[in-house]
């Protein structure tokens, strides 16, 4: 259904737009005749509602159209930038939850303490970095003036493990150094409320140490909103990705938006649009049923259901 | 006190000290953010230049000494006066955008909140769906099709925003709607619109508010990001996004162009998010 309308408004607010396909396909300087001969071709002249289910279905068999500005399919130009789009946010999120869980745990085991403060206001500052300064700040310094790090250059995992890590590690960073206080801030609120409740007393008391009591009875229960904000950060998480495939020239389809964009390439648009938002949705959902295999209440009200 | 004052009166200052320098611009003695000078490319912060005595023969009529208090960017425009120009996009955009999302979410959520059932249903279903989008998209795709100006990136902005406000809105008015001024309201045969508007509005009004803070600080990032992918406001407009998308080719050897912009960015985004923050723990007491 979300799907449906999404896939509606994607085409609509692309088609409607004032540049003409058909003129941008021939160029500028084209006669009136030809321009009318390829709207006909290209079944632009139908009206609006049959182009949409035209769309839709030979979307659903795979066929988005060709790229007016290179003339290669869409789909596979999608398909060819989604394994690099997919590594990115995954070796990104991965970071990001490195980073916040740690942090969240020494901070929840003494809320309001030195530590806490000071990751606290870490984070603070770290969220008020967009996501552009951010790797425009790591370049700066991994890059021009400690010169660890090569600068922009994609190497795909095919070319071995540890060259590909290194020319992700920037672009994930500066998705992951902004994400993670996300993550840090809803998971230190929550272990803070399961360490205040009664069976982690009845397992202080049972004589359980700190550290198991936090890894084995506080950690589970208290990444149910965890799991929730990983689904809803995955919008801002595909728009970091966007800007930072950009300034990093990651072969992506953030790239290949924003590329399509800039040369009113009108199927490839769609078709990158198209393609984030299912993935998003897709994310929710699993989301979703992630849920349900975390707290076992829940799958207990749908039975009982 | 210490404490106050780093979380309350130093971002407050920053950004009235911003805002007031926005507003003002035409006013300081300083070169228009246009004026290209090509002896002076990429200075550095401080830079003086002294022009000749008006009786030698190099002189130029009407010159002056003048002082690029934060150094030119890479075609010799000053940056302090391009800051500040820029200044009046970042805000145009964070101050107008959240305002539209904040009276018609607002509203939508105190009516979702109140009337509860049906309505509620059909608002938070157009909600969601504008939620299934992810935002950037969105943004890029209307920026496309609407064209790029100010105008419509406001709106399109604000138009984002609505989900948000109405989140909050319905949460406070959940709240509210079964506490006794409301019961008592109705006892005495209020109309559900005067209700609204006497009793509940009055209430959701402050948190609204707060919240508008940290929503104008996401408006300012996000306005930041599409002037950086040149999606913004068209290039003659210095913004800031835009500022730090050219610094960034000349990063290596003046650094000062793309960092300037970007710690102004940082400490404008980072002032708003502290002091909706400050002010969300004030308020919370309903």
């Amino acid at each position: 259904m979300t799907v449906l309308i999404v896939s509606a408004i994607t085409f609509a607010m692309i088609d409607l737009l004032p540049g003409d396909a058909a003129i941008v396909f021939t160029g500028p300087e084209t006669s009136v005749e030809t321009i009318a001969a390829i709207r006909h071709e290209m079944g632009l002249d139908a009206p609006a509602i049959v182009r949409y289910f035209r769309w839709t279905l030979r979307a659903v068999s795979g066929d988005l159209g060709l790229s007016l500005v290179t003339g290669e399919p869409v789909w596979d130009a999608l398909m060819m930038r989604l394994p690099v789009t997919l590594e990115l946010l995954l070796f990104a999120q991965l970071m990001a939850l490195s980073l916040a869980i740690p942090a969240a745990i020494l901070c929840a085991r003494n809320p309001d303490g030195t530590i806490d403060r000071i990751v606290t206001t870490v984070s603070f500052a770290s969220l008020s970095i967009p996501n552009f300064v951010m790797a425009i700040l790591l370049v700066f310094f991994f890059v021009l003036r400690l010169r660890w790090l090569p600068a922009t250059s994609f190497v795909p995992l095919a070319d071995g493990l540890t060259a590909n890590v290194r020319s992700l590690l920037l672009p994930g960073l500066s998705i992951a150094l902004v994400e993670w206080v996300i993550l840090f801030r809803v998971l230190r609120s929550d272990l803070i409320t399961t360490l205040g409740e009664d069976f982690i007393l009845m397992a202080r008391a049972k004589g359980l140490s700190s550290t198991q009591v936090l890894f084995r009875h506080a950690l589970r229960p208290s990444s149910l909103n965890l799991v929730t904000v990983i689904g809803l950060q995955m919008g801002y998480l595909i728009g970091g990705a966007l800007v930072v495939e950009t300034i990093f020239a990651l072969p992506g389809i953030g790239r290949l938006l924003v590329t399509a964009i800039y040369s009113r390439d009108i199927f490839m648009i769609q078709g990158c649009a198209l393609w984030i938002t299912l993935g998003y949705v897709t994310i929710n959902l699993m989301v979703d049923v992630l849920y349900a295999v975390l707290d076992p209440r829940i799958r207990r009200e749908r039975t009982n259901v | 006190m210490i404490s106050r004052l780093l979380t309350f009166w130093m971002p407050l200052t920053w950004l009235l000290f911003v805002t007031i320098c926005a507003i003002t611009a035409g006013w300081l003695p300083l070169p228009a953010p246009d004026i290209m000078d090509y002896d002076h490319q990429n200075a550095s912060p401080g830079t003086m230049v002294i022009m000749p005595k008006e009786t030698t023969a190099e002189a130029v009529p009407g010159a002056r000494n003048q002082v690029y208090w934060l150094g030119t960017d890479s075609m010799g425009r000053d940056m302090l006066s391009r800051i500040i120009i820029g200044a009046r996009v970042s805000l145009t955009v964070g101050g107008t955008a959240p305002l539209i999302g904040l009276v018609i979410g607002g509203l939508l959520g105190l009516v979702a909140g109140y009337f509860r059932g049906f309505t509620e249903s059909i608002i938070i279903g157009c909600m969601d769906v504008i939620l299934a989008f992810p935002g950037l998209v969105l943004l890029l795709a209307m920026g496309f099709y609407f064209g790029t100006n100010l105008w419509t990136l406001i709106l399109s902005l604000g138009f984002l925003s609505i989900p948000a406000f109405c989140r909050v809105s319905r949460a406070v008015t959940l709240q509210l709607a079964n506490r006794e001024f409301v019961l008592a309201a109705k006892m005495i045969g209020c109309t559900n619109c005067s209700i609204m508007v006497r009793e509940i509005l009055p209430n959701i009004a402050i948190p609204l508010c707060v919240y508008g803070l940290i929503i104008m600080a996401l408006m300012i990032v996000v306005e930041g990001v599409l002037s950086f992918l040149g999606l913004s406001v068209p290039p003659p407009t210095p913004s800031w996004g835009g500022m730090i998308a050219a610094g960034r080719e000349v990063l290596g050897e003046a650094p000062h162009v793309c960092l300037i912009p970007a710690a102004v960015l940082f400490l404008t985004v980072l002032s708003l998010n502290i002091l909706g923050d400050t002010l969300r723990g004030w308020a919370r007491p309903l």
